[in-house]
């Protein structure tokens, strides 16, 4: 067993994808960059120096310090405190958390739905992929966020009251369903073309019900660009997380994600205190920027035209 | 004896890989002579099509002459700029390759095209390359040819695309063409038709070809001599009727009875066991010794070169003198 | 034609046409009209058990779209194809009848295609035992699967590997493996070795004749190339534009070719034996099946035509040399069908 692990991790370590991340360097950055995220951010608990929700802690005379470096800062806050006196560093890797697995969730939730209804559309064809695709252009000619603050403006009439315990559920399903739709298309694309191969209609000709050809045969050849797109998802979904919360629709504020943070910080902005907005932005341009790169380098990596 | 217009002196292509540097052609050596029709036969994979693309200069990188050169009217050509091997492209070398929708631009009319080659490379006028394109297109059996030449790619029949292809690869009056397989993706009755036409043109022109091509039967129509490659070497080279009637190379030998003719019924054909090596796993000696069926010793660790067999070569060391232990 | 008794594959009149037509939007504001493919046209014949019928044409005659309807792949529009008694016609789109579906496979053109990239070789020939349920438990399925390889000419190994570390002929081995797992016993191969150099195409049409002799099976053998079909098929078939033209033995179609159409195929084969026979230049190209000629397809082309093959479609009768042929020509006795040129020089 150890024997076949051994050997599974050596073919994938001499894989083309693991030679050309090897000898891609802005890859290789991005992705320790992103690991350092995702590691900081499952972690947090026992990485950050304070646990910013717990309210006993938290002591209103520590609010608006400004960070270490600057006068007046302590080194027990190395990026300073907001206005109620939360430690920012540690508001930011729990928000991170935040951020990072709405993100996810959204893009797992995306996925699903787009590749299932781009392989029904691609496979059945007729009235059912055009009234898929119809549905999908009617969707695209909204922007996505609206479509978001849609379903979620639907939610919180559904379900007054409990809101914000059912928010990180309601932001999940507004994000998902605001983007399947790339997935949905490209799947399809990819679908017609499997679809007229000769490996599917020889197992047409076994009496394999369609479902199953659907399943067995065409996705897993249809798989490839929906990575790509995903991991290009990630960031966008972590984005539209962030503006929603910015906005005040997302998760509440006293779970705050990054777009929570940047958006108290914005009231400091002009009073001085840059740092409760600032960090917490720098954080997640970085967090977006390495998860892009990823994705660019995914997609030239699988791309077998690029391959030398 | 007249110069040769093309001379290929051990020609060697190789492929930078990260598993290390693959040789698809290796040591190949020819020569053709002014108005001569070669017929480069050999399987997928034998390094056929790459000579071709090295010769006229249009070799994908990282693929690249490594060693060896190519010498037309005796001037070395291989180590050619970017602009100078395009000026000799079509000028003095044309291409016909084996798909006419992709050889033609979907958005300009054959017309256009034909002008636009012609005047890159002969000194005339607007008007007089048009006639020229005109003339050239009814040369090559296009019907109503001065009101068609306005037409576009998609408007003609794959045969007819073929036809306005050669028409484009004529026009600058090259004295080679190289046709990689120009038939292929034809009909058979089409096919005949187009071998026919360039066996004509090429004998009224004066132009010789360079004919690559997995199948004998067309080479047996148009070749004069012929050239069997395998696993990116030259295994056997001479006359037409020599290298077809009486193969000496025991996998052209192979390669003729495996064909299925009109003539006779047997009950199996010839079968060479085994397929071509991979570029990655040649064997040492003679490439062809583990499928052959009169291998011995010297075969493994020997590779031969050309010997001659009577009219033709052939790397084979049962040509060579000497004991054959 | 009435079947004998070792009659297993009737095709009776069959007819497929498909609506090309531009979307109704278009034809609408275009006033275009409907644009139907007659790509199958009333075509008959009969298969018998054990014997090997060559079906031959050049791009858009309706052979590939023939075989796809006899396995169901596509639906008749009009017409019956009959298995040992079964009608096909159930085939198409659903489960069908089960030995239907087990008797009846197919090898596809393409070796690249035919098999799935993502599956290892061992689960693409157990598709069909696991799907129509033949053998039970992983190790009697994974035995016989070794077999089925051995059997063509593969390893037991090389079930472990994927597609793509195979090689074109290897590859089509497979896919007469999977044809085989099902226990098929009539096979329609579609340009089997078309896409396959030439050593190799010996190898996989020397395979196909072993597993014929050893296993009784029967082949439909589609190709466009005249001298493949010569080697293996015991009748051949004709086709242009979706009708059959000729149909007869193969000594009697390759000695006395009667229609003009496949006179003019047999004149077309480039000439590996060189005998110097002068090639008489071949007229036309094939007319585009959505707007066929009237009357005889062929006519435009054929240096025999009259009056009455521009306006009337010929059927299929019984020709003087033998087999039948769809020719007024040869009907009313107009053309000389003794031995052509062309079987002369090839030596027969």
């Amino acid at each position: 067993m150890a024997n076949r692990l051994a050997t599974a991790l050596h073919q994938s370590w001499d894989s083309d994808l693991a030679y050309s991340f090897r000898h891609s360097p802005y890859a290789i950055v991005a992705a320790v960059v992103f690991l350092l995220c995702v590691g900081s951010a499952v972690f947090a608990p026992w990485v950050a120096p304070h646990n910013p929700f717990n309210l006993g802690l938290l002591d209103l005379s520590n609010s608006l310090k400004p960070p270490a470096w600057l006068p007046g800062g302590e080194a027990v806050f190395p990026l300073g405190t907001d206005d109620q006196g939360r430690d920012i560093l540690s508001t930011i890797l729990f928000g991170a958390r935040i951020s990072l697995l709405v993100g996810i969730c959204a893009v797992l939730f995306s996925m699903a739905l787009g590749v299932s209804l781009g392989l029904l559309a691609g496979y059945v064809g007729g009235k059912t992929d055009a009234f898929i695709m119809r549905v999908a252009d009617v969707q695209l000619s909204f922007p996505a966020i609206l479509i978001a603050l849609l379903v979620d403006g639907v939610a919180r009439a559904l379900l007054p009251g409990e809101h914000d315990s059912m928010a990180f559920y309601v932001l999940v399903l507004s994000i998902g369903v605001s983007g399947w739709v790339q997935y949905a298309r490209t799947v399809r694309g990819s679908t017609l073309v499997e679809k007229s191969k000769e490996y599917v209609q020889a197992a047409r000709l076994f009496g394999i019900h369609p479902l199953a050809i659907m399943r067995r045969h065409v996705l897993p050849n249809v798989l490839g660009p929906v990575l790509v797109i995903a991991t290009i998802h990630i960031a966008t979904a972590i984005i539209t997380e962030a503006t929603l919360s910015f906005l005040g629709v997302g998760v509440p504020p006293t779970e705050p994600s990054l777009g929570t943070l940047i958006r108290i910080g914005n009231d400091f902005l002009f009073s001085g205190e840059w740092w409760v907005t600032l960090f917490p932005g720098v954080a997640l341009v970085i967090m977006v920027l390495a998860i892009n790169l990823l994705g660019d380098w995914l997609r030239d990596a699988l791309n077998p035209r690029l391959r030398t | 004896m007249t110069q040769a217009l093309l001379d290929v002196r051990h020609l060697r292509i190789e492929f930078p890989t990260r598993r290390g540097i693959l040789t698809a052609v290796d040591d190949v050596s020819f020569e053709i002579a002014p108005g001569e029709v070669l017929g480069v036969v050999g399987e997928s994979g034998a390094g056929k099509s790459l000579t071709g693309a090295a010769i006229i200069g249009l070799l994908e990188p990282p693929g690249h002459v490594a060693a060896g050169e190519i010498l037309l009217d005796g001037v070395r050509i291989d180590r050619l700029s970017h602009d100078e091997m395009r000026r000799i492209r079509g000028r003095r070398i044309g291409a016909i390759f084996q798909d006419p929708l992709a050889s033609l631009d979907p958005l300009y009319s054959i017309g256009h095209q034909l002008i636009e080659t012609i005047r890159t490379h002969l000194p005339l006028s607007e008007s007089a390359a048009r006639a020229r394109a005109i003339d050239l297109l009814q040369e090559v059996g296009i019907p109503a040819a001065a009101r068609r030449i306005g037409h576009y790619p998609h408007q003609f029949s794959g045969g007819m695309r073929q036809r306005v292809v050669i028409a484009l690869a004529l026009a600058a009056q090259p004295r080679l063409i190289i046709a990689d397989e120009p038939t292929t993706a034809l009909d058979v009755s089409i096919q005949s038709q187009i071998i026919t036409l360039l066996k004509r043109l090429c004998v009224d022109h004066g132009t010789a070809v360079m004919l690559i091509t997995h199948d004998m039967g067309v080479i047996a129509e148009t070749a004069d001599r012929v050239a069997v490659m395998y696993a990116g070497r030259i295994v056997e080279i001479g006359p037409l009727s020599d290298v077809i009637r009486a193969p000496r190379h025991p996998y052209t030998i192979g390669l003729m009875g495996s064909i299925p003719s009109l003539v006779g019924d047997r009950e199996h054909l010839v079968q060479i066991d085994g397929s071509m090596p991979r570029l990655t796993a040649i064997p040492a000696g003679c490439p062809f010794h583990p499928r052959c069926n009169r291998v011995f010793d010297r075969c493994r660790h020997e590779r031969p070169g050309l010997i001659d067999a009577g009219a033709s070569r052939a790397a084979c060391w049962l040509y060579a003198a000497g004991d054959r232990t | 034609m009435t079947p004998g008794r070792d009659t297993l594959l009737q095709v009776a009149h069959a007819r497929k046409t498909f609506d090309v037509s531009p979307p109704w939007l278009t034809r609408a504001l275009g006033r275009q009209r409907r644009l139907l493919l007659h790509a199958v046209d009333d075509v008959s014949f009969d298969i018998n058990r054990g014997e090997t019928l060559g079906l031959v044409g050049e791009s858009g005659c309706g052979k590939s779209t023939v075989a796809r309807l006899i396995v169901g792949l596509y639906r008749l529009s009009s017409g019956a194809i009959t298995y040992a008694g079964m009608d096909v016609g159930t085939l198409a789109y659903g489960r069908g009848n089960r030995t239907l579906r087990r008797k009846l496979q197919m090898i596809f053109q393409d070796p690249y295609a035919s098999l799935n990239p993502r599956w290892r070789v061992v689960d693409i020939v157990a598709e069909p035992i696991l799907a129509q349920r033949l053998l039970r438990g992983r190790r009697a399925i994974a035995a016989r699967v070794d077999e089925l390889l051995m059997q063509v000419g593969l390893a037991a190994a090389d079930g472990r590997k994927y597609p793509h570390q195979f090689s074109g002929g290897q590859r089509q081995r497979i896919s007469i493996a999977r044809a085989l797992a099902s226990e098929a016993e009539f096979l329609v191969c579609d340009e089997p070795t078309s896409a396959l150099d030439v050593s190799v195409q010996a190898q996989v049409l020397n395979l196909m004749r072993d597993l014929q002799r050893a296993l009784g099976l029967t082949y439909l053998f589609i190709s466009h190339n005249l001298a493949v079909v010569h080697h293996v098929a015991d009748r051949v078939g004709v086709m242009y534009l979706g009708r059959i033209v000729e149909l007869a033995d193969k000594a009697t179609l390759f000695a006395t070719p009667q229609h003009p159409y496949t006179r003019m195929l047999l004149d077309a084969i480039p000439d590996i034996a060189m005998s110097g026979k002068a090639r008489t230049p071949v007229a036309g190209e094939v007319p585009n099946p959505l707007a066929p000629p009237p009357g005889c397809a062929f006519h435009p082309r054929c240096p025999y035509a009259n009056e009455r093959c521009r306006s009337e479609v010929p059927l299929l009768k019984r020709a003087p040399a033998g087999g039948v042929v769809a020719c007024h020509g040869v009907e009313e006795r107009r053309i000389d069908i003794a031995s052509h040129p062309a079987s002369v020089s090839n030596g027969i």
